[in-house]
């Protein structure tokens, strides 16, 4: 085939019908509504939870949030070859810093016991288990909506996808987990979290590959 | 292991280390190979008539067909749906992308070379929408030139590096004449259209080979002109399949 026809061919395909980030709001949106209603399937919402909301404990559910907005706009960015990636970056970074700081700063001050409390916690698989499970309805539909952009490293997309799946679908098992113990918390929910960027990245690789 | 070390990998690579010049694609490039050729006339291939008209007032007369913000302005009119500041765009990005496949992949004969340009025209094509319309577009297009000629470079060595470039003047006695259609060129688009559904062949036959429009083409076939844009863009994602395995 000539260059001439080929260009012949994509100029008779010019209008643009669907922007990348139309695709991965739409990609969120339909998976937070299926994951949410997983959730409230499965699990059902905690007894008081407008109460708890209204305490730091609420930290369970805005930290994971964050940490999928920053996953989000970095993921966003990796799908856009040439984009300035470094403040999404850094602001995801950041905010991972952040929770291990405060898992160290919470496990000193919690001491021996408390860690042995919260890691050694019976609930911890089964809250593992829930947030990937909640978090599968979010990871496939933004993988598929990654597909339309350019991804030039799949495996760091996918892994990125699946942080942002990891920690929405945190943020949401959150509304029905009790378990409120920062040092069982923080670990189960991350260790999560990295599972499904494990997991992203592994699908990614040959699903986001450009 | 496997999934440790290439996650460790691409972490490597996604936190922001700071790298040493040469490794940062765009700016060590604009000056050596790309600036001259956006503002010769001469480099681009000449464009067909037929696509080349109506085509956007890029701020006067004397502005240089490549001069910033000229592709930008083509690409946002073309994502609006205006076929001829896209196929001008296009025919202008062709010796762009020569230049860049030249650079990254020298070891390419010019086959392949060629095929590597068109298959990253396709993937521009498809992948359009990655780009941010308030970012300029040329280090969008080098970034996905880059990473296709480093594709078909790997593609190479995988098969053993057993292709090798000789030069056509050692063949010249033995060529045929220079002015019969090219039979590689036309069982290359045979086997290609071979591979996709027959009605998308006869779309893509029909647009571009024999210059119909949609709407000439949808009464022939039937077809609303939408149903024959949705799939024209159906087979050039086929196509885009069909030259990855050609190169691969």
């Amino acid at each position: 085939m000539t260059t001439d026809v080929l260009i012949r061919l994509l100029a008779s395909d010019a209008r643009l019908r669907t922007r990348l980030g139309t695709r991965i709001a739409l990609a969120l949106l339909g998976g937070a509504v299926c994951a949410l209603g997983l959730l409230v399937a499965l699990f059902g919402l905690r007894p008081g939870l407008g109460q708890v909301l209204m305490t730091p404990t609420a930290a369970k559910t805005l930290v994971p949030l964050v940490t999928a907005g920053a996953a989000l706009w970095t993921v966003h960015l990796a799908a856009r070859p040439a984009a300035p990636m470094r403040p999404a970056a850094r602001a995801l970074g950041a905010v991972v810093a952040l929770i291990a700081c405060g898992f160290v700063v919470l496990g000193m001050l919690g001491g021996a016991e408390g860690l042995r409390r919260g890691l050694g916690n019976p609930m911890m698989m089964m809250c593992f288990t829930s947030v990937l499970l909640i978090s599968a309805p979010i990871l496939v539909p933004l993988l598929g909506a990654l597909r339309s952009g350019a991804n030039l490293d799949p495996a760091r997309s996918g892994a990125l996808a699946g942080i942002v799946a990891g920690a929405a679908g945190a943020a949401s098992y959150s509304l029905a987990c009790d378990q409120d113990d920062a040092l069982f918390v923080i670990p189960t929910y991350s260790g999560a979290v990295v599972a499904l960027a494990l997991a992203g990245a592994f699908v990614g690789q040959f699903t986001l590959r450009l | 292991m496997f999934l440790t070390l290439t996650l460790g990998r691409s972490l490597l690579r996604f936190w922001p280390i700071r790298r040493p010049f040469a490794a940062r694609p765009w700016g060590l490039h604009v000056g050596a190979g790309v600036l001259p050729v956006l503002f010769s006339d001469e480099a681009a291939d000449p464009l067909p008539a037929a696509i080349a008209g109506d085509l956007p007032d890029l701020g006067g007369a004397g502005t240089p067909p490549g001069a910033e913000g000229a592709f930008e302005a083509l690409m946002r009119a073309a994502n609006r749906g205006d076929e001829g500041a896209y196929a001008l765009l296009l025919s202008r990005l062709i010796p762009v992308l020569r230049g860049m496949v030249q650079r990254h992949a020298p070891g390419l004969g010019p086959e392949t070379r060629e095929d590597v340009v068109q298959v990253t025209l396709l993937t521009l094509h498809l992948k359009r929408q990655s780009w941010r319309e308030d970012l300029p577009l040329l280090p969008w297009v080098h970034a996905i030139a880059r990473h296709k000629a480093i594709d078909a470079l790997r593609a190479r060595g995988a098969r053993g590096g057993t292709q090798r470039h000789v030069p056509i003047d050692d063949l010249a006695d033995l060529l045929a004449d220079p002015d019969a259609a090219d039979p590689a060129r036309r069982h290359d688009i045979d086997k290609m259209l071979g591979a996709i559904d027959p009605r998308a062949a006869e779309i893509v036959r029909g647009i571009g080979i024999l210059g119909e429009s949609a709407a000439e083409i949808g009464a022939r076939l039937n077809m609303t002109e939408g149903a024959v844009r949705v799939a024209l863009h159906r087979a050039l994602r086929s196509l885009d399949v069909q030259r990855k395995r050609m190169i691969e």
